[in-house]
Parts: C-alpha cells; sequence; structure tokens
C-alpha cells in the first residue's frame, strides 16, 4: 500500500466526513468522557485494520483488562483472539510510565511486539486528560504528562505507525480554552466523541475538530454504537453535499409523473415533474395520506419503484388503510415495486434517520416518495426549526439529484380555510407545488376542496375544485361543474377563506 | 466427590501452585494474556511483596506457564501467558472466581504444601535414620 494511501477506519460513515480517511502516519486524538465510545472506536480502529485493509495493529490498555475489551468487541462481532492467533492483533496490557520509558528506548519490546505481527496501527486507551498549555506548567504532574505526550509522538512517529490515542475529558462538555490543551497542539488529528442530553434523550456526536493534511466535513455529526456491528457515524444532515446533488433541480421539464388521483392530472398539467417537490397540505383526515397511497399505487401500476416512507403509521395500518380504498400494496411489495419503509418519530435522530432515506434512495432507486409527514418531523425536532429546515432542503436536494418525483404531506392545523400554507416552518420556497386539502362547511355538511395554490414552471388555473374519498375507491377529483343536488363550488366564493358565500345571482359556472 | 480432594486433584493436574502469589499471578495473567509490566508493579497488582513475586513468577515461568523476555536493560518486561484457552486453567478461573471457590483454592494449597513439606522431612529423617544405621554398622 502506497504510504499517501490515507488510513481508513472502516467505521461506517466516518471515512466519508473524514475525506475518505486520514493521512498515514498522523498521531490521532480521540478526546471524550467516559461511556462516550473512545475505546469502542480506538478497538474498531484496530480491528477493521486487520480484517479489511490488511494492516495488523496492537492495542495497549492501561487500566482495563484485556480479557473485558475482548469480551466487549465479541458483542460486535470482532474475534480478537483468532486475530491473535493469526497474528494480526496484539492486545498489550502496560502502563503509562513503562510506555513512555519504552518509546524511548531504541530496542523497545513494545515497539519489538509491533514489528513482529508487522503492525501499522495502534490504539493506546488511555491517557489523562493533559492539562492547558501555560496552566500548571511548573507542577510535576502535569509536566509529567506533557513530556510522556511529547516522548510518546515522537517515537510514534519514528515508527511511523498510525497511532490512536484515547484521552479522557473530565467534564460533560469540551470547554473550548482560550489556550487549548498540549494535546491539541501535538495530535495531527483530533477527534471528539460525546455524549448529548436531548429531550431527556442521549445522543451520540462526534466532531473531528482538526485534522493536518486533508479535508474533513466539520461539526457535530451523530452516531451510534450498533450491536453486533460497531460504530454506525451519520453525516449532519446541515453539512454541505455534492455540487452535483445541489444542481440538480434543472430536471426534465417534459416527463410527468401521474398523481394516481382521478381528476387531479387534470389540474397539475398532467402530473407532477420528475424531480419535483410536492406539499400536500391539509388538517388531519382529510385525505393527505389517500392521495399519497394512490400516488404509491399509479406508480405501481406503472412498474415505477414506489417507495413510502412514514413517521406516522406502520407498514401494517397502511396496508389496512390501502385495503378500504381498493389499494393492495402486498403484492407489489412482493415483486419489489413499492417499498413501505416506517421509523418512530421517538426521539428520532435526524442525521441517522437522513442517512438510512440516502440508502434506501440510492439502494431501491424509487421515481416516486412520498413522505408522510412532514409536521411529524416538525414535532418530533421541537424547537429546531433551524434543523427542520436543513433537514428538509438536505431531503429536497437527494430527491432532485435522483430525479424522484416527492410528494410530502404536511398537516396544517386549522380545520376550517387556511391562514398559512407551511404555517411556521416557511418551507414553501423549496417546494415546486403546493396542493392544498381544505374542509368547506356548506350548509350542515363539511366538503372536500383541493386548490393547486404554486405550481412552479406550470400555467395554473388557481380554482379550487371539489374532491370526495369513496369506500373502496378512493379520492377523486370532481369536475367544477356538479349534477348533484347541492350546489357546486362555482356557486360560492372565499372557499378558502373559512366564510365561503354564496354568489348572490350568479349560475355555476359551465365547462 | 468432597470440595477438598477436588482441589487437590485439580492443584495435582497443574503441579506446581503452592503459594497465594503463584494462583494470583496466573488469574492476573489470565485476564491479561500479553502484559509488559515492572516487577514492582506486578506485586502491587497481586499486592504480594516484591521477592514473593518474582520467587512466583520464576516458578510459573519454569514450569512452561509464562514466557518472559529476558533483556536486562529494560525496567518491564513483556509476559505472555503460555496457557490461554487450557481445560485446567478455565476450571481454575471458574473455581477462584467466587470468594469461597478461591479460599477453597487456597486451603488446598497450603495442604498440599505442608504435606510436601512433611514428606519432604520424613524423607530428609529417613535418610538420616539410614546414614546413622550404616554408620554404626561399619
Amino acid at each position: 500500500m502506497a504510504e499517501s494511501d490515507p488510513v481508513k477506519t472502516g467505521v461506517v460513515g466516518l471515512d466519508a466526513i473524514l475525506g475518505g480517511g486520514i493521512p498515514r502516519g498522523n498521531v490521532i486524538v480521540v478526546e471524550g468522557r467516559a461511556g462516550s465510545g473512545k475505546t469502542t472506536l480506538g478497538v474498531e480502529f484496530i480491528y477493521r485494520g486487520a480484517t479489511e485493509f490488511g494492516e495488523p495493529g496492537l492495542i495497549v490498555l492501561f487500566e482495563v483488562s484485556p480479557i473485558k475489551v475482548i469480551r466487549d468487541a465479541a458483542q460486535f462481532g470482532w474475534d480478537l483472539p483468532d486475530l491473535e492467533r493469526q497474528g494480526k492483533v496484539k492486545v498489550i496490557f502496560t502502563t503509562r510510565s513503562v510506555l513512555q520509558q519504552e518509546l524511548q528506548q531504541a530496542d523497545s519490546l513494545l515497539l519489538a511486539e509491533a514489528a513482529r505481527i508487522g503492525a501499522r496501527r495502534m490504539f493506546i486507551d488511555s491517557l489523562p486528560p493533559l492539562p492547558v498549555d501555560g496552566l500548571n506548567g511548573h507542577d510535576g504532574n502535569n509536566g509529567g504528562a506533557r513530556e510522556m505526550f511529547h516522548t510518546l509522538v515522537q517515537g510514534l512517529h519514528r515508527e511511523n505507525l498510525t497511532a490512536m490515542l484515547a484521552v479522557e475529558s473530565p467534564g460533560l462538555e469540551r470547554v473550548r480554552h482560550a489556550t487549548p490543551p498540549v494535546e491539541e497542539f501535538i495530535a495531527d488529528t483530533l477527534i471528539v466523541v460525546r455524549i448529548e442530553d436531548v429531550q431527556r434523550a442521549a445522543i451520540r456526536s462526534i466532531e473531528i475538530a482538526k485534522s493536518r493534511g486533508h479535508h474533513f466535513q466539520m461539526g457535530s455529526h451523530s452516531f451510534r454504537i450498533v450491536d453486533g456491528h460497531g460504530l454506525e457515524v451519520y453525516k449532519r444532515v446541515q453539512a454541505p453535499r455534492s455540487m452535483s446533488r445541489e444542481m440538480a433541480a434543472a430536471y426534465d421539464p417534459t416527463t410527468r409523473v401521474p398523481t394516481g388521483v382521478s381528476g387531479l392530472d387534470e389540474l397539475v398539467n398532467g402530473g407532477y415533474f420528475l424531480g419535483s417537490t410536492t406539499l400536500v397540505v391539509g388538517v388531519s383526515g382529510v385525505g393527505k395520506s389517500v392521495m399519497a397511497l394512490q400516488f404509491i399505487a399509479e406508480g405501481a401500476r406503472r412498474g415505477e419503484h414506489s417507495l413510502m416512507l412514514s413517521l406516522d403509521e406502520t407498514p401494517a395500518q397502511i396496508m389496512r388503510n390501502g385495503r378500504t380504498i381498493g389499494i393492495d400494496l402486498e403484492p407489489d411489495i412482493a415483486r419489489g415495486v413499492v417499498r413501505v419503509q416506517y421509523d418512530s418519530p421517538q426521539e428520532i435522530e435526524i442525521d441517522r434517520h437522513f442517512a438510512q432515506i440516502e440508502r434506501v434512495v440510492e439502494e431501491f432507486k424509487p421515481k416516486r416518495v412520498v413522505i408522510d409527514s412532514l409536521s411529524t418531523y416538525g414535532s418530533t425536532l421541537g424547537s429546531s426549526k433551524r434543523i427542520f429546515r436543513d433537514f428538509f432542503h438536505a431531503l429536497v436536494a437527494l430527491m432532485k439529484e435522483h430525479q424522484i418525483a416527492a410528494v410530502y404531506n404536511h398537516e396544517n392545523p386549522e380545520i376550517l380555510g387556511m391562514s398559512s400554507m407551511a404555517g411556521e416552518y416557511a418551507m414553501s420556497s423549496l417546494v415546486d407545488n403546493i396542493l392544498l386539502l381544505n374542509w368547506v362547511e356548506l350548509s350542515d355538511e363539511f366538503r372536500l376542496a383541493i386548490t393547486v395554490a404554486k405550481m412552479r414552471a406550470n400555467p395554473t388555473k388557481r380554482v379550487t375544485r371539489e374532491c370526495e374519498v369513496v369506500d373502496g375507491e378512493g379520492m377523486r377529483v370532481l369536475p367544477r361543474q356538479i349534477p348533484p343536488a347541492a350546489l357546486p363550488f362555482s356557486a360560492y366564493y372565499g372557499l378558502v377563506s373559512r366564510s365561503p358565500e354564496r354568489h348572490a345571482s350568479r349560475a355555476p359556472v359551465q365547462e | 466427590m468432597a470440595k477438598g480432594p477436588r482441589f487437590q486433584h485439580l492443584l495435582t493436574s497443574i503441579g506446581v501452585l503452592r503459594h497465594p502469589c503463584d494462583l494470583d499471578l496466573l488469574l492476573f495473567f489470565h485476564r491479561h494474556p500479553h502484559a509488559l509490566l515492572t516487577s514492582d508493579r506486578l506485586a502491587a497488582y497481586v499486592g504480594d511483596d516484591l521477592n514473593q513475586t518474582a520467587r512466583s513468577l520464576d516458578l510459573l515461568t519454569d514450569a512452561g506457564f509464562l514466557k518472559r523476555s529476558q533483556n536486562p536493560t529494560h525496567a518491564a518486561r513483556m509476559y505472555v501467558l503460555q496457557t490461554s484457552g487450557t481445560g485446567w486453567l478455565t476450571s481454575l478461573i471458574d473455581i477462584a472466581s467466587t470468594p469461597d471457590g478461591r479460599k477453597s483454592l487456597l486451603d488446598a494449597m497450603k495442604e498440599a504444601s505442608e504435606a510436601e513439606a512433611s514428606l519432604a522431612e520424613s524423607t530428609q529423617s529417613d535418610v538420616l535414620r539410614r546414614t546413622r544405621r550404616r554408620t554404626s554398622v561399619s
């Protein structure tokens, strides 16, 4: 392997954030408080190196006994004793002072062991927090710790080992000192792992605070420690994506995707564009999910891969709902044309959630996607409107890059009429089409209205049309002129303003 | 089999363990199969004095349970357990993992050690007696 090749950690998602890996020979400091995941990250760095990249490694422990590290690694499926037998990994227990002495000796026993297995990586667990430079500098212990760190780093450089050092961070939060701790000066790569309390939940995050010699994604990214696997890092949704994704808005202006709702295509000029973003807004129970199911079923009928992502209802509930309007998705799911994916909105980690969507989109390659619903994201993310907007922006860019006609359901809290299309989330500018589903109270009944409020790059008649959801059939948009006993909508004005009034002496519009 | 004889049997099959420090070192190296340590640090870990720790380390090394680096310029030595995963060691760990089991093991070791000492003593006096008899006959 060329020395210029970056060292890949092999941790899911981490190498992408590191721009492909860490420059070989960098001294990596992983800083975090107890339980933040430093040891798991370090052991995985060694395990992946040995098993996936042909780079044997040494694990040097000071406090935790090797037998416990081996036991914990086994929970992730990492068989360290087997790798020891194969001479790919060695777990050595020692003390900090011995390590320091060893690294000062040309015939170091430790480095001899490293050389014997051809080690390219080393993980040292762990060093105490080092003093802020300039503080306590004359104190014997702190001076010793600093000296030890210097010696350690010099020894590692000499042996050209890519080493990861776990450093205890004493507090809950990493304090930004005016003068940073000494390890920040000496380390080539500084990774900070945290556990943050978010609304009584604990969320893990990882930040590349510094890394010499390459480009990396800054900011705080989420990660999880997954049983049977190890770490999974999810790039923060706010992180800039590739330019190709951001530039993908120039979609094909000719291909349209029919909606599957009888009469609606006529209102939207034959369907939504590929790569377009459509927001369907309405109060709970107005028929947004019915429209969504018909959109998915229409895709399946045409043999187009169609994906429904739901936070509101489980797949079983969605199937049941479908059957009540004559849609049976099960055969389409069985033949791989339709996928229904549910994620619980409870304690959602938005980075992980987005990574899952990204993965399913890249793997399943849908032409149609329904997200049901955006408002659930809004309520789940609480007061973090900025996070919601960043998430939505990333989602829109992802769908556009893959030329997907995406429909987002959004619950508007107003039962009658609408004073705002997207409520407090100010996302209207990001969407191409907005459809309003609205109850209209006429006489003693609520009747359902649909209004195309926005259609980017399309001539649109902003008329409000009546529609209905029929048992066993689903939703359909009624002709503008309807012949029932009741008067058609065209006989009224103010339908969406909560106070519809009948035209005094106007006959219904004839089409 | 009663507790005592069972432990005696295990100790007989292990062969060399006689002092609590021998057992504690073996258990320590089970938990730390590759250890780079100074002997005073090891003595502190097993809670025994330096001389006894050194004797026990020699004993385990001579018995082939342990391999250690032989570089006099280093304060620390690399100790590598040679018996990792063997059946008797697993049984020993199982027994020593409870306070009662550990106590019974130490008792059994003490008994074995005393029996050995008394055997050595009787052998010595036997030899002495025979020597005296030979001297008087001549």
